[in-house]
């Protein structure tokens, strides 16, 4: 019955699907990392047994209500055929189940490789960084005199050869230039890598430089009680920062851009459309059209805001006015200065957001919310990219919202607690740094990770900066998604056609802005 | 009543007409496992991974699963011969009575 076709446990760690459109999938509570063709093909395997199994026991009935005295082999003999039936059905479940455990198996071991290459490089950080801040802290002065002369001649020779060759004075050498330059240094996953390790080992060097002994600190860190790690990083860069005037957190306000017909014109106590922290009156509301219910994840992507539609969340309602769904769109960084203006997406709030602080963004998006007329209880799904995916973990796990899943492209991994039976997927490349600057999700993290290499066997564009990061990339990629026959990739899409119907909706827009 | 029943002994018509009622619910539930081993043979066909696996552990892969549609088939063929095996004997009993 069976070829010497070799282990299924071996298929599911190879090469799978063309470059750059094979999706990872990894998280969502289980263990196991696997393409999303390989889930797909372990529950069409599952399945096949247990329906296996199920006519098994029907066979059997059968038998059981007679079949004659003796099978006489001729080929209409129902005996006969019962037998043949029952043999092939046996065979078939047998055969399901070994093919997909082996599956299983391949998915296990590809998370434990993955696993312990991630804490090696993790310790590894966690310790250099150690090691770093201790020495730093010891030796710290005559550190800085060994380090000065040669630093100090090397900036002189910079600055000659910057004036002999006509260039300005401080302008880095010409190879360094090019090396930052150069799209492949940034967008590549070995970088990424190596970024998101350092990004949760930043806080180690703090501690080596307190010289506490390095078990305790490990026992503080990421991989121990979990007190330090990119959080506790971003809370010191935001000290520092601030110390030195940038990265400061204001009041913001929201105005709503745009609106459908039935979309609400004013807020739920029936106020103005500003926020009652004041600015200036209503202005003039873009005319929207009605939104039909979005069908996957392509669609969903498609509706995150960007500069083009004047603001930075949508808010669509579905249902009856009695019994609302509402799907809350967040956009990403806008303003990247760390110096400030009157955009809330900016520098502070992607840092205070990943200090899990209150940003102004997340601030924004509550009023947005609020004014659009979202109660305590109503069902809503976050949809967001970047910044914005770190504000909607932020609105799931401090439960501002009756989250029914939340939805992030390009977010910066969170080490926030979400509800266990809150479905949450991250879409991630893995040649896209911003995601990194998260550092490693904490150990409870119940996010299932999608990831694809954007620019796998591709060329990646010498001009964009960061290109695996941008919405294009990722709306490129939720296309995947809805094409994917992973199963939980396919509850989510069911559960967004029961969320969201098959009748038009109401949508509107917020702008929202610093007011100091 | 239920006394009645067990001391009753089955007549030749009782007998064919209990033998009929045997032979329906064996066809009902022949029909129902066959339509269902179809549909699973169709849908293995369907997802079917060659596109994608192209190591030689998926193609390995790749020909069990091309056994199991195999298997898949050799039992729907077999059940379709029950099936008729079942519907000759109800033509027969009907024939009794």
């Amino acid at each position: 019955m069976r070829s010497d076709a070799g282990d299924p446990r071996d298929a599911g760690g190879d090469e799978v699907a063309p470059a750059g459109s094979q999706l990872l999938i990894s998280g969502g509570g289980g263990s196991q990392v696997a393409t999303d063709a390989v889930f797909a093909e372990m529950a069409t395997m599952r399945r096949l047994q247990d329906e296996a199994e199920l006519w098994q026991d029907r066979v059997e009935r059968i038998r059981v209500l007679g079949v004659g005295a003796s099978v006489t082999w001729a080929p209409d003999d129902l005996g006969a055929c019962l037998l043949g039936a029952s043999v092939a059905i046996t065979a078939v479940a047998a055969e399901s189940r070994e093919l997909a455990d082996g599956l299983a198996d391949a998915a296990e071991n590809y998370d434990r490789l993955e696993t312990g290459l991630d804490t090696a490089l993790r310790v590894a950080g966690a310790g250099l960084a150690y090691q770093v801040g201790l020495v730093t802290r010891l030796i710290g002065p005559l550190l800085l005199l060994a380090a000065a002369a040669p630093a100090l001649g090397a900036a002189s020779a910079m600055i000659l050869a910057n004036l002999a060759q006509g260039r300005p004075v401080f302008a880095p050498p010409a190879w360094l230039a090019e090396a930052l330059r150069d799209p492949r240094l940034l967008t590549n996953p070995v970088t990424v890598a190596v970024v998101r390790a350092l990004v949760t080992s930043a806080d180690d060097a703090g501690v080596g430089a307190a010289v506490l002994p390095f078990p305790l600190a490990a026992a503080l860190g990421d991989d121990g009680a979990g007190l330090l790690g990119a959080q506790s990083s971003a809370v010191g860069v935001l000290v520092a920062a601030r110390a030195a005037g940038m990265l400061r957190e204001t009041a913001v306000r929201v105005r709503q851009v745009g609106a459908s017909a039935g979309a609400p014109a004013t807020g739920p106590a029936g106020g103005a459309r500003q926020s009652s922290i004041g600015g200036p009156g209503p202005s003039a509301v873009a005319v929207l059209d009605r939104p039909t219910p979005p069908t996957g994840f392509a669609d969903l992507a498609d509706r995150i805001p960007t500069a083009a539609d004047g603001g930075q969340v949508r808010i669509e309602r579905y249902g009856d006015v009695g019994h609302p769904t509402w799907l809350v769109y967040i956009g990403g960084t806008v303003e990247w200065s760390p110096a400030g203006s009157t955009e809330p997406w900016d520098m502070a709030s992607n840092v205070a957001a990943v200090a899990d602080q209150d940003a102004g963004s997340y601030r924004a998006v509550l009023q947005a919310l609020e004014q659009a007329g979202v109660q305590p209880g109503d069902p809503v799904l976050p949809v967001a990219h970047s910044q914005g995916g770190v504000i909607a973990n932020e609105l799931v796990a401090r439960g501002a919202i009756t989250a029914v899943g939340v939805l992030t492209f390009g977010a910066p991994e969170t080490t926030l607690t979400l509800p266990e039976n809150v479905p949450a997927i991250a879409v991630e490349h893995s040649d896209d740094l911003i995601p990194a600057l998260g550092g490693h999700p904490g150990s409870d993290d119940t996010h299932l990770y999608v990831r694809r290499e954007l620019f796998a066997g591709r060329e990646i564009p010498p001009d964009a900066a960061l290109p695996a990061h941008q919405l294009v990339g990722y709306r490129d990629t939720a296309r995947l998604l809805d094409g994917s026959a992973e199963p939980r990739l396919l509850a989510f899409r069911e559960q967004l056609d029961g969320l969201v119907g098959t009748t038009a909706g109401e949508q509107s827009v917020w702008r929202g802005e610093r007011v100091e | 009543m239920g006394s009645e029943s067990w001391w009753t002994v089955p007549d030749a018509g009782t007998a064919t007409t209990e033998a009929l009622a045997r032979l329906r619910e064996q066809r009902r539930l022949l029909g129902l496992v066959c339509d269902e081993v179809e549909i699973a043979g169709r849908r293995l066909a369907a997802g079917s991974v060659d596109e994608w696996w192209r190591s030689p552990a998926q193609r390995s892969y790749g020909h069990r699963r091309e056994e199991l549609s195999g298997e898949l088939q050799g039992a729907w063929r077999s059940l379709v011969g029950a099936l008729a095996a079942v519907d000759e004997a109800i033509v027969q009993q009907k024939a009794r009575l």
